[in-house]
């Protein structure tokens, strides 16, 4: 009865461990906690794949006309070996080449970029090297479509569901990258439920969103554009969409008190 | 044209296989500072026969700082009998001269400044000349913007009552961390690299890294490794592998904390990363070698001190692992199959978290949580690192020589701040 | 262009949405809520600390307390931080906490009061003081007191099985009865005395006696014969480096840094004139250590032992009867997991244990090769 008194001081407070010898307590429980609500997440992810696959292609057809993709909208479908198969849709339309102007274009509104980046005040100096980096994928783009333009292995039909079916694969990763980070961490169960059905939601919208955006984009940028939002408007958001909510569930308070393992 | 794709296909996966062995170094740093056994074995020892210590401080236009380093060492509880101060004030054109002058006066048998006015310049050669008055058996150096406070000399000198100890670094704690939002992620960064990184590799008996500043090395072991070196970048780099590779120990003290000052712009923190990647790289062609070859213990402490050595070259990889991905798109060989598509989202997604996952953790274990909702403001922060580092790779460098051709050095520092801001030192809040 | 109201609506929206997830980040920039540098405090780590801050707290709060006082008998009043405290303001008498407490209600009992007294203070039998206690004098305690924190003056003395569960600090001597629990730190400015069964995490003093009886035990520093550095022995930096398993025989001595990276044996009797660090120690009896000790596992020493340096180990550390550890000139430390002390064992300076440290009647059984022969 009197153990607790041991570790606090004068006006009750419990006495953490100094930082730099301070654990977070994992017990087993804590770990098969962990392991159950990945593998629920996971189970429910799979057995939902189907459905989001619809739900992705309802919002599809239901932008195809306001967007003006006339070709409206196609399925692919992909075989897993998780006996969850499912499909993605994209926009029945290709893109066009880049003319001679467009291209001339493109290279001046570049060369306007990376300019921009030099007078930019050094308290912008990530933004300059952003823009910097946009630069030279574009550049790579500018090159290959000067040199080989029919060369070009990618359309926008392929494009679009190759990057939706790697969304559906980021939403699969969820859980096993939550069970890692922050399932071990001493947080509420509530709280870890919450944040994985925050994170999933928000990508379940954000990714078919961005890429109706890319393809607007490449429609009437013509392909020209298809690597930089590849490279750096792809993948790299979604990443960024998971860092924020993360950052956000790891500043939640800890669940119970520190420990000290020595 | 085949060919050529088969080659950057094989290239970019020796590119990710390494990645991936520093993705896992981080998740097994995180989970073993979270959830590991805690080494600190030296910290406790707080009553002895203290032995004779020389603290350095070299300084170079410090007059904003150097009067609080010295203050906060005479004020300290290291037994002043087995003291010696030695400011090196290496060509400053500020006060500094006078001010060390005026505390030399007031302390005659603590302070012995040591005024430099020709040689190499630069921190390793004021070092290198300073040692000759380093008579104690321990060598502190601190950098002139740290305050140490009452304790921390005891403790730094407490972990070579140990004989194979070598060499101590203690934790580097930003007292400008609120600053600006370019502060806010240095302090974020900092606190993964000592909370995390560093502890990790104490409790896994692997090989802290001496960082040249809040930490001390056993007067006889740099001798027998061959003393401060003139000619590095980073001479705390250096020293570390000459230690190891000699068999001398590495300790890391995390509850040895000192306030530093980190750089409040971005071109300052980019010249920093520079110089550090630069210095780094340097160790790298000079004990990569010895380390493949095993001049050093067990299997585990050599894959650590290789992966430390090439901690600067992660970044130049990334980019050309990122050009040769950008490369093998254009030529058409992109993944259709579901199964790579996975694995591909897999690794952006948990590779790109482990380094987020160390700097959250280290946080919380500051219980600082609230400001672990800054991170996806560092993948800023990354950028201008990986930057910072390809371009001081492809920066051609000629070290300047003097009329002899012996290469000189440069001060190489961050601006200071104190003063300017009235940056406060931080009250304790007493309780018991 | 078709459809460009519609395109920039949907690029406004998964903007917005992208930014949403940003949220939590972007509010914290700038709103800077957690901007402040880590606190580093610079004294926390001394054995004394909480005493030294109590002190502090007490000397203002006294000075007030005498003022208000209407009584010079103890009576309930209030400290500057609000909490409900028992004032005994004669410095003379020795007041008795039992008779305080009898006069306190049972709520105040349950709550506990913080207890400060001018003069001494007497604890019977069985008496549980969940706050600090204070005395100006001496305290005095029975068997089986419970005390969360105390600050003597002078002289404490705890009977048998009492239990402190934070700190307790005394300007004089200390003692604790057999079996008694001093969880958190003890610290006394005067001799500690531990009887048998006293169990401590972390303990200093100028001088800490453990169990009875406490013999005179002079340090043998006459000279022995200088062991011939073996085959297995590497020198480097003046030091000797062991691969393996090392023993310094029985009546010998070693001048240098000794480092093992196994098991060291060393005999009855051997003498080492530098710093030792091993995986495991097993020393024989009446072994002298000038320097400091460091073990990986565990640390043995047989009866009679001196170690002049720091011992720290990364396990257990087991001291044979009557082993003397520091000097009363020069105090030192001892850093482990686990400790455990033989009778008589005398030890100047801290003991620092992370979980728990006995005093025991402990008579460790020495094997080694050079004390077998």
């Amino acid at each position: 009865m009197l153990e607790p008194l041991r570790h606090q001081g004068n006006h009750g407070t419990i006495i953490d461990p100094h930082r730099s010898i301070a654990t977070v307590r994992l017990t087993r429980v804590d770990v098969l906690l962990a392991a159950a609500l990945a593998i629920a997440a996971s189970v429910a992810l799979i057995m939902n794949l189907g459905t989001i696959g619809k739900l992705w292609t309802w919002i599809y057809v239901r932008l195809a006309g306001p967007l003006g993709f006339a070709g409206g909208v196609g399925q692919r479908a992909f075989e897993t070996p998780l006996a969850a198969d499912f499909t993605v849709p994209y926009f029945n339309t290709s893109a066009p080449m880049p003319s001679e102007s467009v291209w001339w274009v493109a290279l001046v509104v570049t060369a306007l970029v990376l300019l921009v980046s030099f007078v930019l005040p050094p308290s912008w100096l990530p933004f300059a090297y952003l823009l910097r980096l946009v630069v030279l994928v574009q550049s790579t783009a500018l090159a290959f479509f000067r040199v080989a333009p029919s060369r070009f292995p990618y359309d926008l039909p392929q494009y679009m569901s190759a990057m939706l079916a790697a969304g559906m694969a980021v939403l699969l990763v969820i859980p096993v990258l939550l069970a890692l980070t922050f399932y071990v961490i001493d947080v509420g169960m509530l709280r870890k439920i919450l944040l994985t059905v925050v994170m999933l939601g928000h990508l379940l919208v954000f990714i078919p969103l961005q890429y109706a955006v890319h393809a607007w984009l490449v429609l009437h940028g013509t392909l020209l554009l298809l690597p930089v939002l590849f490279m750096l408007f792809g993948l790299l958001p979604e990443v960024m969409v998971l860092i924020g909510l993360y950052g956000w569930g790891m500043s939640w308070r800890a669940q119970r008190a520190r420990t000290r393992r020595e | 044209m085949t060919m050529f794709l088969t080659i950057c296909f094989w290239l970019l996966a020796s590119i990710v296989v390494v990645l991936v062995v520093y993705t896992i170094r981080h998740y097994v740093f995180t989970m073993n500072r979270l959830f590991g056994r805690q080494r600190h074995p030296y910290v406790d020892v707080t009553v002895a026969r203290w032995p004779s210590v020389t603290v350095l401080i070299p300084a170079h236009n410090e007059e904003l700082v150097i009067e609080h380093i010295l203050d906060a060492l005479v004020g300290g509880d290291y037994p002043h009998q087995s003291l010696t101060i030695v400011p090196v004030n290496d060509r400053s054109t500020d006060g500094t001269r006078d001010i060390i002058t005026q505390y030399a006066e007031r302390y005659p048998k603590l302070i012995y400044p040591l005024h430099r006015t020709e040689g190499d310049t630069g921190k390793a050669a004021a070092l290198r000349e300073a040692s000759v008055m380093a008579t104690g058996e321990i060598i502190i150096v601190f950098d002139a913007d740290y305050v140490p406070g009452a304790g921390l000399l005891r403790q730094l000198v407490a972990p070579f009552f140990d004989p194979q100890v070598g060499a101590v670094m203690g934790r580097v704690v930003p007292l400008n961390a609120g600053h600006n939002l370019l502060t806010r992620l240095l302090d974020l960064e900092r606190s993964a690299g000592y909370q995390v990184d560093q502890q990790a590799r104490m409790n896994l008996r692997l090989v802290p890294q001496y960082g040249g500043t809040v930490g001390g090395v056993r007067a006889s072991a740099l001798a027998s490794v061959g003393g401060w070196r003139s000619d590095t970048l980073t001479e705390d780099t250096d020293l570390t592998y000459r230690l190891v590779l000699s068999g001398w120990e590495i300790v890391y003290q995390n509850r040895s904390e000192c306030y530093e000052e980190v750089p409040e712009e971005w071109p300052a923190r980019i010249r920093q990363i520079a110089r550090w990647a630069d210095g780094h790289n340097q160790a790298f062609r000079e004990h990569a070698g010895a380390v493949l070859r095993g001049d050093m213990r067990g299997f585990r402490q050599r894959l650590d001190a290789l992966l430390l050595l090439g901690v600067y070259g992660v970044a130049p990889l990334t980019l050309l692992g990122w050009m040769l991905a950008l490369t093998l798109w254009y030529g058409g060989r992109n993944v259709s199959g579901w199964l790579a598509i996975l694995l591909i989202a897999s690794f952006t997604t948990v590779g790109n978290f482990a380094a987020f996952f160390e700097v959250a953790a280290a946080a919380r274990l500051d219980g600082h949580n609230r400001r672990v909702r800054l991170l996806p403001f560092l993948l800023l922060g990354f950028l201008v690192s990986q930057m910072a580092v390809v371009r001081s790779m492809f920066k051609i460098k000629r070290r300047p020589k003097d009329g002899n051709g012996v290469a000189t050095g440069h001060w190489h520092k961050t601006q200071r701040y104190r003063g300017v801001q009235g940056n406060n030192l931080i009250l304790e809040s007493r309780t018991w | 262009m078709v459809g460009v109201g519609a395109a920039l609506l949907l690029m406004l929206a998964t903007t917005g949405w992208f930014l949403l997830a940003m949220l939590p980040a972007l509010h914290e920039h700038f709103a800077r809520k957690d901007v402040s540098p880590l606190r580093v405090a610079s004294a926390a780590a001394d054995v004394r600390y909480f005493g030294l801050s109590f002190q502090a707290f007490v000397t203002k709060q006294l000075a007030s307390l005498r003022e208000r006082a209407r009584t010079p008998l103890p009576h309930v009043t209030t400290l500057a931080d609000e909490s409900p405290a028992w004032y005994a303001p004669h410095p003379e008498d020795a007041s008795s906490v039992t008779e305080i407490f009898a006069r306190a209600s049972a709520d105040e009992v349950e709550t506990g009061l913080v207890v400060m007294a001018e003069g001494g203070l007497r604890a019977g039998n069985g008496v549980q003081v969940l706050k600090e206690l204070y005395t100006g004098g001496s305290l005095t305690a029975g068997a089986n007191c419970i005390f969360r924190a105390v600050l003597a003056q002078d002289d404490a003395t705890l009977g048998a099985n009492c239990e402190v569960l934070r700190w307790v600090n005394t300007g004089g001597k200390f003692s604790a009865g057999r079996g008694t629990a001093l969880w958190g730190r003890a610290s006394s400015w005067g001799t500690m005395s531990l009887s048998e069964g006293v169990s401590f995490q972390r303990i200093a003093a100028p001088r800490i006696e453990m169990g009875s009886p406490v013999r005179d035990i002079p340090k043998d520093m006459s000279s022995r014969p200088e062991m011939k550095a073996t085959k297995n022995v590497s020198i480097i930096a003046s030091r000797w480096l062991v691969s393996g398993d090392f023993t310094v025989p029985a009546g010998e001595s070693v001048s240098t840094d000794l480092i093992v990276s196994g098991t060291l044996h060393v005999g009855n009797g051997a003498l080492l004139h530098g710093a030792v660090r091993c995986d495991v120690l097993v020393a024989g009896n009446d072994c002298v250590f000038t320097r400091s000790v460091i073990g990986a596992k565990r640390l043995t020493f047989g009866a009679r032992c001196h170690v002049t340096g720091p011992i720290v180990v990364e396990g257990e550390a087991t001291f044979g009867d009557d082993s003397r550890i520091g000097d009363s000139d020069a105090g030192t430390t001892i850093s482990a997991v686990t400790v455990r002390m033989g009778n008589g064992v005398v030890a100047c300076g801290e003991v620092w244990v992370r979980q728990q440290g006995m005093v025991l009647a402990v008579r460790p059984e020495i094997t080694t090769a050079s004390s077998a022969a």
